[in-house]
């Protein structure tokens, strides 16, 4: 029985020993940080939705609605089966996680919120000109134990005093003007803090303008035009180049062939710049294989909206039509990518003085907006362009604002969906859904709420949903009714 | 050894020997009776036993379930130095190994366990031990993954208890557990690699090594085997040395030929185009819609001649290509030389031929010896496979050792080495994509033939550009196989070292060590030119996995009285699980051909991730038993997982067990040979995977230089605590006629609560999922076993059983606030839609469905233009859990003839089909033959009124065939392409003869027998393209209910030699 005893006290000790073990240590994460420096985050969140709202969101999927591109075979978008874009949804909330998480973490200071700031309202703004009504005053609540955000109102979004959009750019420009601290790891602006200040200002303004069938009072507009604090020059645009090593490539360098032949130049933009003699028609696309091999260069649009069927039957011949320019297949680093380009700054103020919201010369802000865009894409404005008649403004409004918003949304490429957001608020350009649309002929005005939304938190959903006239591609947004 | 020895210090004797069946190996646990006395005894483990009594002249009884009993007349003290017995004729019941390797009495058992034989696992040799349970038992379902020998193989034993977990039971051999886990690379559906299936982890242990496979359904059995054994235990049982007439060998060969069980039913009537127009120019567009890839070009067989991939050109110097050789066709100015058209035919079984004669050998040699103290068993088994899939193929190579031995009369020590290799020069790639050669045939036009490929290089392009009927959306599927490669090479050696003290025949003590290790070295080549990688790329995956299990384990047996026998027995367990993986990848190539990670054109790409986790954990359990008639068995284990948080991590195992065999306690009518009833109620706990309590930032790639970090997706919990199952179960076994007609019934409930999982929420809240406990789940099924010997006793022999499962799970209950809950979701790809959600809804069931559909009107589908209207709402679209399952096994026996049938049905469920959607959207269907001529006039009504007013009547609206089923069956919904699971499956049929031992002695064998095998071989079910057993791969994860361009199955034949001299 002595041995019994023995071995049964080993046994014991063998437990003991097994209990005592400090477990926390082995469950310790030894693959990543719990705590990182801000800065990390903070080029995380630049580069991420700088390649996100430029490749995915622009070059993908808006350049069709906005007619920049056509489909040929698959991409639904062009018919305007628009889907949730749900991926956009969770990667927008993932950054502004990012953007949230930086708060807590040591070496976080008054210029990372205010820069943060700025970010979160370029952030929510994509969320509310997407899709309508969206979380934001509680959102990104989860460690609060809100895991089921109310939607807010896009009219609060924007203009609450408070929490607003507007309110909060006013308030980031100001901190930044007054700052004594630095940030980090700023790819976009190299920690420059003076050019967040124009890009929030500019930020702003794009705002006001897009909410102004909805205000009367352009006062804040004013000051911003008056301010010098916006974007001056193409130096200070907001954009994050892609690089010429992977991953930071321009995706569409190494995208499949036929993902690259499903973007086709449309006629829409083909008719518009051989009508302006636009230098730009060759570097934003190819001159079509045809005509190359005929030795006599020609581009060619595709008209939006059509199935294959269509474009079989017409017998149109798809190496007839021009595909997009070097810039975007045969080069790395041909592109950068978008926030917000000097010309948009300029186009902004000319619509709003040829609107009458502010004060100022049309011309001027209308020729700089042109002659930015065209320096941008390293093209100079050809001699005479201001002068031909379909470029020239005349003084008389609506002309000039058929004209200004053209050239705007053609400067708008592949910048997001801001070209959709303008023509939707404008109806410039007038812009006609392709024969085989699945909309029965109507051009759609938001993404549908993402599916997970129903599964997850469908009372907020169902609640925004009825509010908006239903979760369809119709229902027009705040600032778009009139 | 001692024959007997009489102990000086009193009269008594101690008598002992040991007991052998007519094989030579022991017999465990026979009860030993002096007659006339109530002295009993059992024999160990071993089969050995020891009676003492102080009679010289006696009778001895031995009797043991399966065995004829047997009496012994011992005079002066003279008993044998073995004992044979002979196996029952009824075959009563046998001794059955339970948790921890305990080997107990059936009639014992209070909850249900199914024994799988040697012979039912090797009748017909299956190359994944876990398909030969397919059909055997009842409560066990198996599906398979698609991608040919090699393939992993799902097991779940009595339905999905656990919202997020994988729902697999623990895989434990002698007494050990192993990893039955795949750890799959982490690949993307549509991506640049897309996913492999690399295999089950139990499907590394040969067949051939096993003795027999338990499987302990309730948790009441598992309770002993802690957290991991939630869902069940697949005990297995290798085999020993046995004793032998000198020195054993037994061989088994089976060569057996794979052929495609099913394919897409295809059209043949139109080839590819649009419009009823095509000719090839250079694959993008440049010709009349080459550059599109549906079927519904011109109609084939009417005498036209059309320029095609394959048909004759020049290349610009006039030597002769083919058309696809654009490169080589094209002038300086961009324009091509001329292709000579070639007959616009149809080509029937284009994809048919495309595939292989699969082959698989498999190859056993055993050699087994035993002496008194000492057995010891060496097998080595082969397995060759090359796959129906061209350029696929699967190796195993398994060295098992197993040695017992008695180091005095006390001391046993046991070990069990097994050494494998699995190995693969080439895995196919599943899913939706280009790298899934299936996914290019869908959208190859039907006429093209597909054999002109194999040269899939363009003239003078070698290693740089492949060559294609369409160069936009497809690659070269033999370029995909024969060079774009996923090898893999495995080795792994799992093992256990036991030894075993009796320090008494009343008291044990064992202790237990088991290893399971294995290195994973995976390569995935793609050349240049390829659809996702341009530039070609280069990866290298690297697993680590190693498991280790310490047990201690002491055991008290004795009796109060005659009628009162009981054991108590204490133990302990430390569980050491380290996984690393990693991977480095090239994406863009420097130079062609060249796979090294040096030859990189841009940074490399790579993680590495280490993941840990311990359990330890004691328990005691103890049973008692009166006479033969009552069997009350508990268990308390506790265990402490490192993955809960503190405080949080200690959790308790309950169970308690009854079996009551009324007939040996009442006289029962003449009709019932034997009846019992068992209760088992258990509660058993359950932990998480390692790092799920604290929040960390995960790393991005650089840009440039720039480091980058981001927010995980999942909201970590600091407060996790375990999960729990509770489950009960009733059972009634009757034998009636003699033991002739066998019904064994099981009905069972579990609920488990508190799970942890992974929630879906709100993403608005800032994260994606939120780590939660939460949600019951409530499952009731009910299982049936009737087997009969319906002819015996001549020559002929007819043995039948049938096994029937039912099981419901439903939701009972969600976390606090949540009205339904995604507990995981499969799409096409990234981004697209075509997305399935599997949701649970409070009262739902496990395994609903859903997606979206089409806009319906008092139940008709609202069409506009022509066309079916989309209705982005999520609907249920079914449940991928069957209503049951019956397996039908035959066996006819006439002389040295034996013939085994076994079909299996499954009936119920619902699949998601992407071939059918996509194969309709591109017209390689049969179906999409509708209306090519005329149009279609989609079923449903149309809207005759206004927006505001609406009238609804009838569709009249005829539009294209193509274009209808275009929109029918896009992407963005699910509801157009359902089908019922349902399936009645020939699962296997084998024929063997054994050879008469008069001739077999003669020669030097003890058994010669030869067999034809076939499995797979008819399939019955509603959709007429695919096996709706196999389920997809996505990401990491094994997804149901969804088929997902998976790989035909096979059909297999083969011939099968066992020998044993």
């Amino acid at each position: 029985m002595k041995n019994i005893s023995l071995l049964l006290i080993g046994l014991l000790c063998l437990t003991c020993i097994s209990c005592t073990n400090d477990f926390n240590e082995l469950n310790e994460n030894p693959n990543s940080p719990p705590e990182v420096d801000p800065q990390y985050l903070l080029t995380n969140v630049l580069t991420v939705e700088a390649d996100a709202n430029t490749y995915e969101q622009g070059f993908l999927l808006a350049n069709y609605i906005e007619q920049f591109s056509a489909s040929v075979e698959f991409e639904r978008i062009d018919r305007y089966e628009m889907g949730s874009n749900s991926e956009y949804w969770n990667l927008i909330f993932g950054l502004l996680t990012d953007l949230k998480s930086m708060e807590n973490l040591p070496g976080y200071n008054e210029a990372y919120g205010a820069v943060g700031d700025i970010m979160k309202s370029f952030l929510f703004s994509q969320l509310t000109d997407m899709w309508g009504d969206v979380p934001y005053t509680e959102a990104l609540l989860a460690l609060d134990d809100q895991f089921t955000p109310k939607y807010d109102t896009q009219e609060s979004i924007y203009t609450d005093p408070e929490t607003g959009i507007l309110a909060v750019l006013k308030r980031s420009a100001e901190t930044l003007q007054n700052r004594n601290t630095s940030i980090q790891g700023d790819v976009m602006f190299s920690n420059d803090l003076s050019k967040w200040v124009r890009f929030s200002n500019s930020l702003r303004l794009r705002y006001l303008l897009r909410i102004s069938k909805r205000v009367t009072d352009f006062s804040e507009m004013q000051a911003l035009a008056d301010s010098g604090m916006l974007i001056e020059s193409n130096d200070q645009n907001a954009v994050v180049p892609y690089l010429s090593s992977a991953p930071n490539q321009f995706p569409f360098f190494t995208a499949a062939l036929g993902a690259y032949g499903e973007h086709r130049m449309t006629k829409t933009v083909d008719s518009v710049l051989k009508l302006w003699n636009d230098p730009r028609i060759n570097i934003i696309y190819k001159p079509t294989q045809l005509s190359v091999t005929s030795g006599n260069t020609e581009f060619k649009g595709l008209l939006n909206g059509q199935n294959r069927e269509i474009i079989s039957e017409k017998g149109i011949n798809l190496n007839d039509i021009s595909l997009f320019g070097s810039i975007y297949r045969d080069q790395p680093d041909g592109v950068d990518g978008q926030y917000m380009q000097y010309a948009e700054v300029q186009f902004a103020l000319a619509e709003a003085a040829a609107s009458g919201y502010i004060t100022g010369d049309v011309k001027t802000y209308y020729q700089n907006a042109i002659t930015a865009n065209l320096n941008y894409y390293g093209a100079e404005v050809p001699a005479g362009y201001f002068e031909q008649t379909a470029v020239t403004l005349t003084g008389d409004k609506d002309s000039d604002l058929i004209k200004i918003l053209t050239q705007k949304w053609l400067s708008l490429i592949s910048n997001g969906h801001e070209a959709w957001f303008n023509i939707r608020r404008t109806g410039i350009p007038a812009l006609k859904p392709g024969p085989d649309n699945l909309n029965d002929g109507r051009y759609p005005v938001r993404y549908l709420y993402p599916e997970s939304e129903q599964a997850t938190n469908s009372a907020n959903y169902q609640e925004a949903a009825e509010r908006m006239g239903g979760d369809d591609i119709n229902s027009k947004v705040w600032w778009e009714s009139p | 050894m001692q024959l007997f020895f009489i102990t000086a210090l009193s009269q008594t004797q101690s008598y002992t020997t040991q007991v052998l069946d007519d094989t030579g190996a022991p017999v465990p646990y026979a009860t030993v009776n002096e007659v006339g006395t109530q002295n009993y005894t059992t024999t160990t483990e071993s089969g050995r036993f020891t009676l003492e009594t102080t009679a010289t002249n006696f009778t001895i009884r031995i009797s043991s379930v399966g065995f004829e009993t047997l009496n012994i007349q011992v005079s002066n003290g003279n008993l044998p130095k073995q004992i044979t017995m002979n196996p029952s004729s009824e075959e009563l019941d046998a001794v059955v190994i339970t948790a921890l390797g305990i080997a107990r009495e059936r009639q014992a058992l209070a909850s249900s366990v199914s024994i799988v034989s040697e012979e039912q696992l090797t009748e017909v040799p299956m190359t994944n031990l876990v398909n030969s349970l397919a059909g055997q038992v009842a409560g066990v379902q198996i599906t398979n993954g698609s991608s040919g020998v090699g393939s992993s193989s799902r097991i779940i034993i009595r339905g999905e208890n656990s919202l997020s977990g994988t729902n697999q039971p623990l895989f434990v051999v002698d007494g050990v557990p192993i990893s039955n886990e795949q750890i799959t690379s982490d690949l993307v559906n549509d991506g640049a690699l897309q996913e492999v299936d690399y295999g089950n982890g139990g499907a590394d242990i040969s067949p051939d090594d096993i003795a027999s496979i338990s499987i302990l359904k309730g948790a009441g059995s598992a309770a002993l085997y802690g957290s991991r054994a939630a869902n069940g235990v697949v005990l297995i049982t290798t085999k020993r040395g046995r004793r032998q007439p000198g020195f054993g060998v037994s061989t088994s060969s089976t060569l057996t030929i794979e052929t495609p069980l099913t394919l897409p039913d295809y059209q043949n009537e139109y080839g590819g185009g649009s419009n009823g127009e095509y000719a090839f120019q250079n694959g993008i567009g440049a010709g009349v819609n080459d550059g599109g890839i549906s079927s519904y070009g011109p109609r084939s067989d009417q005498g036209q001649l059309i320029p095609q991939f394959d048909s004759p050109s020049t290349d610009i110097n006039g030597n002769p290509v083919r058309g696809g050789d654009v490169i080589a066709r094209t002038l300086p100015d961009g324009s091509f030389t001329e292709i000579t058209p070639t007959p616009w035919i149809s080509r029937p079984d284009n994809v048919l031929d495309f595939f292989e004669t699969g082959v698989t050998y498999q190859n056993n040699v055993a050699i087994s010896s035993a002496s008194e103290n000492s057995s010891s068993r060496l097998s080595y088994s082969s397995l060759r496979n090359e796959g129906i899939v061209p350029n696929t193929d699967f190796k195993r190579d398994g060295l098992a050792l197993s040695l017992d031995q008695d180091l005095n009369d006390n001391l046993r020590v046991s070990t069990f080495v097994n050494y494998i290799n699995t190995r693969s020069g080439n895995r196919p790639n599943l899913g939706y994509g280009y790298e899934n050669v299936l996914y290019g045939f869908n959208w190859t036009g039907r006429q093209a033939n597909i054999a002109s490929m194999r040269d899939y290089w363009q003239a003078g392009q070698e290693g740089v550009q492949h060559f294609d009927i369409n160069y936009l959306w497809l690659t070269n599927p033999y370029l995909t196989l024969y060079e774009n490669t996923n090898s893999f090479n495995k080795n792994r050696v799992l093992g256990n070292v036991s030894a075993t003290y009796e320090f008494s025949h009343k008291l044990k003590l064992t202790v237990r060590g088991g290893l399971d290790f294995y290195q994973d070295n995976r390569a995935f080549r793609r050349a240049k030119s390829t659809n996702k990688n341009p530039e070609g790329s280069y990866r290298e995956d690297y697993v680590k996995y190693r498991e280790l299990n310490n047990d201690v384990l002491l055991t008290y047996k004795d009796e109060f009285n005659d009628d009162w026998e009981y054991s108590v027995s204490a133990g302990a367990n430390r569980f050491d699980q380290k996984i690393n993986y990693s991977y480095a990848e090239a994406s863009q190539l420097a130079l062609p051909d060249i796979y090294s990670l040096a030859n990189s054109r841009t940074p490399l790409k790579g993680n590495s991730q280490i993941f840990d986790k311990r359990i330890n954990s004691v328990y005691t359990f103890g049973n008692i038993a009166y006479k033969n008639q009552i069997y009350l068995d508990a268990t308390y284990r506790n265990d402490w997982s490192s993955t809960l948080p503190d405080g949080n991590n200690s959790f308790g195992y309950y169970s308690a067990g009854l079996s009551y065999v009324a007939s040996n306690m009442f006289e029962m009518p003449e009709a019932i040979s034997f009846l019992k009833l068992r209760l088992s109620a258990a509660s058993v706990g359950n932990d998480t995977d390692p790092y799920q309590n604290t929040q960390n930032f995960q790393f991005n790639q650089n840009y440039g230089s720039s480091f980058r970090v981001t927010n995980e997706t999942v909201l970590k919990n600091a407060n996790l605590k375990p999960e729990r199952l509770d489950a009960y179960e009733v059972g009634l076994e009757a034998w009636f006629l003699k033991s002739r007609l066998q019904l064994d019934a099981s009905a069972y409930q579990n609920v488990s609560k508190d799970q942890i999982i992974s929630r879906p929420i709100s993403s608005a809240s800032g994260f994606q999922n939120y780590n939660v406990n939460g949600g019951k789940v409530r499952t009731r099924g009910l299982e049936l076993m009737l087997s009969g010997d319906i002819i015996k006793g001549g020559d002929f022999g007819w043995q039948s059983s049938v096994n029937f499962s039912t099981f419901r799970s439903v939701v009972t209950e969600l976390p606090e606030g949540v009205d339904q809950f995604v507990t995981g979701s499969a799409n096409i790809f990234n981004g697209g839609s075509n997305t399935v959600f599997y949701i649970a809804r409070e009262n739902g069931r496990v395994g609903d469905m859903y997606g979206t559909g089409f806009v319906k009107v008092d139940g008709e589908t609202l069409y506009a233009n022509g066309f079916p209207v989309q209705d982005n709402t999520l609907r249920l679209l079914g449940n991928y859990n069957p209503d049951f399952s019956l397996g039908f096994n035959n066996n006819f026996s006439y002389k040295n003839i034996s013939l085994t049938i076994l079909w299996d049905w499954r009936q119920g469920g619902t699949i998601v089909s992407r071939i059918k959607a996509l194969g309709s959207t591109s017209g390689v269907l049969k179906e999409t033959l509708v209306g090519r001529e005329n149009g279609i006039v989609g079923a449903g009504v149309r809207n005759a009124g206004t927006m505001e007013s609406p009238s609804y009547v009838p569709n009249d609206v005829s539009v294209s065939a193509s274009s209808f089923y275009n929109n029918f069956y896009d992407r963005g919904n699910e509801e157009s392409a359902l089908y019922d699971a349902s399936y009645l499956k020939l699962r296997q049929v084998s024929i063997y003869y054994n050879f008469p031992s008069a001739l077999t002695n003669s020669i030097g064998f003890t058994t010669i027998k030869v067999g034809i095998v076939g499995s797979n071989l008819l399939l019955f079910t509603e959709n007429p393209h695919f096996d709706p057993e196999l389920n997809g791969l996505q990401e990491r994860n094994i997804v149901y209910g969804v088929e997902d361009f998976s790989y035909p199955s096979t059909r297999n034949f083969g011939f099968s030699l066992k020998t044993q001299f």
